[in-house]
């Protein structure tokens, strides 16, 4: 049996992160158990919510990162999904409590904004996966993602030129991105329907890109360091 | 190391000794021997006997009379003669003649030795005066008059004792004593062997037999490992070398050699020491004969100069399909695997077959080498054969699906295909598409098609059986093409009918043959540097491959390796291809000219609609010789952008004129330059004659044209294309009617064109305006080479003086005469450091002008870069093809680069310039008709040469070279 853990609390983020949940459950065809370590406030308890959902929902005690890595490392789990911060407001984009997750788990983990609109009930289809060109960032998706998909999901490799990366030689651009695109899903993600080459700001293509294409969920493989410019 | 494996394959070739390897004795009944000669003779395999005794002891013995095709040779009198055998008997076919001095000589020095031997208490006699040498009996006692081979360890016993008794230490030491004699008597290369009972003394010995059989092998694509070498005398006997290692020479050094003797002494290393006698190699032959039944895989020569294996990584496997493509000039077949797979990009395609649509593209042709494999097939052990032109997938499990194709290089419609395997493999559909009207048992027909383009027909004539527990299927194949309307079908199937009728090993051996003599006029050697001289046989070998050599021939950017640009013909063509097949392969050059003459009305046509007269020809052409450049594309930065290259990158016209001038150049084609060449050249002519435009002052300007250069996109007055045209102006007037009114307003017009050239600095301004824009180097942000408008931006990069690739300095490429003299130097060291080199036309230019500009080992530098593009794919984009125009420059940075080779009317001009981690450089080539070899040392050129050849050294110096060879120092 598979699970997805939903990570909740009684922040604006529980709502969000039970219904992404609901949608990697989906899309992965496991079932959602959501967990809850005892102990805030809240403006609605995870009970309600989750039993609105009709997700069974778990407590744990203790120091929070701890109970949810533990959480996360049951062998029934293949991913988790948990709030980036509590708030909307804040002065990083992925607060403390998910980075300390991130960082040390090794499942697939969604980390989901506070202010996420629209997540309810919404299915995922189109992944953007951004790829660095590197048989590590590739590892990481085809070994730990694209065996939990469904058939129907289509995967979307974004790939920005960096110094290191940028070719050496085209001899004609605007003709031989196809080919160095059709190279690049062959080599670094096969499964994906297409790649998509880009220069720019790393982080600014990876936004115009999931506009452009309606990506519901971007997938990041990362180094698990944190490094600034990196996934986070 | 050799082991017992190395005989586990299939030979083309096989050479023997006779007396003791195939019989025990010459009185022995050699009727066994006879059948196995002249059945794999039949089976094609080529049998060499090597023996010291005359033809009649040897032919009188076998007595075969082989039809062929393989051939049978005797090679015969130590060396001194070779007959060939066919139904009709045996015919001298070479021999060594001692001239009456040498005769005296070789009397002179077996006296010698016979007196010598006798002052030392040996009795010793001539027992017999032979071409080209004397034998002398060193045991002449009854008991031991005609010592059968199974006695050679008696008579080896005998000897020693008779010399010990007299105080000689060893037979060796008579062979030395009779060297000396000889040596004396005048003989500067004595040949002396020892059976134990006789010494010789010779003019020839067995390595001259095994020699000839090398060089008789080699113009037919044998080499190395696809030759036995079986004898019984390896080691040493008596202290004296055994006589069948005389076979053993450098030129079959790959050679796989088998002893069946006794060998008491020990066999040398290399040699395979079987034992077991006549009876033992009998078996091998017998095997041998097996192996051709069963239609085993055959083999390839593993040589590591001349054989490239493929990437096995799925990460390269396109890529690898590229490398390892086989092709005839008129077809090509990528080296995807025979059981398809999704990583794969099979494709067959066919020289000038389109589509007729607006971006015509290559016909996909029906896949021919699929076939049906239960499981996934290994990917690695893909080994691609230059020297033979021929694909082995033998994967590092003996079990596993082994193949070897090839597309005929003798006849253009033939394919073929063998594979073995331990699983149940099977013949496949050709055509993904639903399978056509049946054709007899075990033939397949599919058909592509395009509507109103071209159409590729296959037909594939299968075989499927087991032998030696291995499934094993054999397929040959024929296509028939049509550049528009369907193609042929029975053409196609009276075509694969005779080829069936060849037979696959007739056709291997043909193909083979082909590729020999390709090479013979195509030889790239490097010595110091095997990884460079791989990479340029590589570039060689697909160029050789890249177009057929009759009728036209449209060779697109990719050759017929990818689908990349859909085959279009660009300048690759003419300006980095056609120079080096005008060398190695005159007619293929001829070829690629045809293809623009036949389109001179399209081109025509191209100029009218502009308001122009004369021929215009596009940028990107296809089928019918229209402009096929698109419209518009999309840029790494996901912007759809115009591609203007279509409407500006005008020097094309000038480069055509230039290629159609260069080969009648290298090749002396004066019929051409009279003819269809004349009008290639005056009618583009005629068309920047109109396109100019003269300002106030009376210089001659070209507005809105794109260089080389794409980084700088529209521009006016851009030297290269501006000086092209002058030289190309000034050609025209040269081939028009002298003293005409034609004639002479080119010759104004060409002198008044503007070129920017600054006499002050040496340099040339690339176009109107590039000194103003910012002076940025490239290596201030990147190690070249590099995609500059990548990695900066399209826009930032069009602001600045970087540029992607030679375009100045094609001038003092392509046109050296027409440029300042003294200017290379000056524009080198300015532009060097602006060149992102993100072309790959690029590197090899600047890499020939290095060499010339007197500095060889950094232009070693950008070589490497240029020989691996492909064979690393730097670029990314070899899945896509080739790089054909990086390949052609690879071997005119040789050519023209390093050996400094210029055609200068009947002379050719030759001034090297040597890398210092090279210790020679040659290449042969084909020069005004004749076969030319060009060596260069450190210090020393040598021509070869077949006919005499004027040859313009440095400083203007002339050599007259007469055949065979001249060999000049050289202080470079």
């Amino acid at each position: 049996m598979k699970t997805v853990v939903a990570a909740v609390d009684s922040t604006a983020a529980a709502q969000p992160v039970l219904d992404t949940a609901l949608g990697i459950g989906r899309l992965t065809a496991a079932s959602v158990e959501a967990v809850h370590v005892t102990g805030h406030d809240g403006v609605e308890t995870p009970s309600e919510l989750a039993s609105r959902r009709d997700i069974p929902l778990r407590f744990l005690s203790g120091p929070v990162v701890p109970g949810l890595l533990s959480a996360v490392a049951a062998r029934e789990v293949i991913a988790a999904v948990l709030g980036a911060r509590a708030t909307p407001f804040g002065r990083r984009p992925v607060g403390s409590t998910a980075l300390a997750v991130i960082r040390a788990a090794d499942k697939p983990i969604v980390v989901v904004p506070p202010d996420v609109a629209g997540a309810r009930a919404q299915p995922f289809h189109r992944l953007l996966v951004p790829l660095e060109g590197n048989d590590a960032s590739s590892r990481a998706v085809l070994d730990g993602l694209v065996p939990l998909l469904a058939d129907d999901v289509a995967l979307i490799v974004l790939h920005v030129f960096t110094p290191d990366t940028v070719p050496r030689f085209l001899d004609r651009p605007s003709r031989d991105v196809s080919t160095l695109s059709r190279e690049f899903v062959a080599r670094h993600c096969p499964p994906a329907a297409r790649a998509e080459l880009r220069t720019g700001s790393v982080s600014g293509e990876v936004d115009v890109l999931c506009r452009e294409v309606a990506a519901d969920l971007i997938v990041l493989s990362w180094s698990q360091t944190g490094d600034p410019g990196r996934a986070t | 190391m050799v082991d017992a494996s190395a005989i586990d394959r299939t030979f083309e070739a096989v050479i023997f000794d006779w007396d003791g390897t195939a019989v025990p004795d010459r009185s022995a009944d050699a009727r066994a021997v006879r059948g196995l000669v002249e059945a794999l003779c039949a089976a094609g395999v080529h049998v060499v006997v090597i023996s010291g005794t005359h033809v009649g002891n040897v032919d009188g013995q076998l007595r075969a009379r082989p039809e062929g095709p393989g051939t049978l040779h005797l090679a015969l009198n130590r060396g001194s003669e070779v007959f060939a055998v066919g139904p009709g008997g045996v015919e001298v076919v070479w021999r060594r003649t001692a001239s009456s001095a040498e005769d005296r000589e070789l009397d002179l020095a077996a006296d010698a030795t016979v007196v010598r031997l006798g002052e030392r208490g040996v009795r010793a006699k001539v027992v017999s005066n032979r071409l080209n040498r004397r034998k002398i009996d060193i045991i002449p006692e009854p008991e031991w008059a005609d010592p059968p081979k199974a006695r050679i360890g008696e008579l080896t016993l005998a000897v020693a004792n008779r010399l010990h008794t007299a105080g000689w230490r060893d037979l060796a030491e008579v062979v030395a004593v009779a060297v000396d004699a000889s040596r004396a008597a005048g003989i500067p290369d004595p040949r002396i062997s020892s059976d134990v009972k006789h010494v010789e003394v010779g003019l020839t010995d067995k390595s001259d037999s095994a020699r000839w059989a090398a060089g008789w092998l080699a113009n037919r694509g044998i080499t190395g490992e696809l030759i036995l070498i079986g004898g019984d005398e390896f080691g040493p006997i008596g202290g004296v070398i055994g006589s069948d290692s005389l076979m053993l020479v450098p030129e079959l050094e790959r050679a796989i050699a088998i002893s069946v003797g006794v060998e008491p002494e020990g066999c040398p290393e290399g040699v395979l020491s079987l034992g077991g006698g006549p009876a033992r190699f009998l078996e091998l032959l017998e095997r041998q004969l097996a192996r051709r039944r069963g239609r085993r895989v055959p083999a390839i020569d593993r040589d590591p100069a001349w054989t490239v294996p493929l990437p096995s990584s799925p990460q390269q496997a396109r890529a690898a399909e590229a490398m390892g493509t086989v092709a005839n000039g008129w077809t090509g077949t990528r080296a995807a695997p025979e059981e398809g797979g999704p990583e794969t990009q099979p494709l067959f395609v066919v020289n000038g077959v389109y589509t007729a649509d607006s971006q015509p593209q290559l016909v996909p042709g029906p896949q021919w080498t699929r076939l049906s494999v239960p499981g996934p097939a290994e990917s690695d052990g893909w080994v691609l054969d230059l020297r033979t032109g021929v694909l082995l997938r033998q994967p590092d499990d003996d079990s596993g699906l082994r193949t070897l194709r090839f597309a005929s290089a003798a006849r253009p419609h033939a394919l073929a295909l063998r594979a073995e395997a331990a699983a149940p493999i099977a013949p496949a559909a050709i055509s993904p598409e639903t399978p056509q009207a049946p054709e007899q048992p075990g033939s397949q027909f599919a058909i592509s098609e395009s509507a109103a383009g071209g159409a590729i027909a296959v037909v594939a004539r299968d075989w499927h059986g087991r032998t030696d527990d291995l499934a094993v299927v054999e397929r040959i194949a024929a296509w028939s093409a049509q550049r528009a309307g369907r193609a042929d079908a029975q053409q196609t199937r009276a075509r694969v009918a005779d080829q069936a009728g060849i037979g696959f090993d007739r056709l291997l051996a043909e193909h083979r043959k082909a590729w020999a003599q390709r090479w013979a006029d195509a030889a790239v050697v490097i010595e110091g540097a095997p990884d460079d001289q791989l990479a340029a046989r590589f570039a060689v070998f697909h160029l050789l491959a890249s177009a057929p050599d009759d009728g036209e021939a449209a060779v697109g950017a990719r050759g017929l390796t990818g689908s990349a640009y859909g085959g279009h013909v660009f300048w690759d063509a003419e300006v980095f291809v056609l120079p080096v097949l005008a060398a190695l392969r005159p007619a293929t050059a001829r070829a690629m000219l045809e293809y623009r003459i036949r389109r001179l009305g399209a081109a025509r046509t191209a100029a009218r609609s502009r308001g122009q007269t004369g021929a215009r020809f596009p940028w990107e052409s296809a089928g019918d010789g229209r402009d096929v450049t698109p419209a518009r594309g999309i840029r790494p930065d996901g912007t759809v952008v115009p591609i203007r290259t279509g409407e500006h990158e005008e020097h094309i016209v000038a480069d055509v004129a230039w290629a159609a001038n260069h080969y009648a150049a290298w090749s002396g084609d004066a019929a051409f330059l009279a003819g269809p060449g004349r009008d290639l050249v005056l009618e583009t002519a005629r068309y920047w004659a109109t396109r100019t435009r003269l300002d106030p002052a009376g210089q001659g300007h070209l507005y809105g044209v794109m260089g080389p250069d794409e980084y700088h996109e529209v521009v006016d007055d851009n030297a290269f294309t501006n000086v092209m045209v002058r030289w190309h102006l000034r050609r025209a007037a040269e081939l028009s009617e002298p003293g005409s009114a034609q004639a002479a307003r080119w010759r104004e017009l060409a002198d008044s064109m503007v070129d920017g050239y600054d006499p002050g600095t040496g340099r040339y301004e690339q176009f109107a305006g590039y000194w103003e824009l910012e002076p940025l180097l490239i290596t201030e942000f990147a190690n070249p080479p590099v995609t500059a408008d990548v990695l900066l931006g399209a826009d930032r990069v069009a602001q600045s003086q970087i540029i992607k690739q030679a375009d100045v300095l094609m001038l003092h490429h392509l046109v050296p005469d027409e440029v300042a003299p003294g200017s290379l130097g000056p524009n080198l060291s300015f532009y060097g450091p602006r060149t992102a080199h993100g072309s790959s036309l690029s590197p090899s230019v600047h890499t020939a002008l290095l060499a010339r500009a007197g500095e060889p080992d950094r232009a070693l530098g950008l070589f490497r870069i240029a020989a691996r593009l492909d064979l690393d794919d730097l670029g990314g984009t070899t899945a896509g093809g080739l790089h054909l125009a990086n390949l052609g420059g690879i071997w005119q940075s040789l050519a023209f680069g390093f050996l400094g080779l210029r055609a200068r009317g009947d002379a050719l001009e030759v001034d090297p310039r040597l890398p210092d981690a090279w210790q020679a450089l040659e290449l042969t080539f084909r020069f005004r008709g004749h076969p030319v070899g060009i060596r260069a040392e450190h210090d020393r050129v040598t021509v070869r040469c077949a006919e005499p050849l004027t040859v313009r050294a440095s400083a203007g110096r002339i050599i007259r070279c007469e055949p065979p060879d001249h060999t000049f120092s050289w202080e470079g």
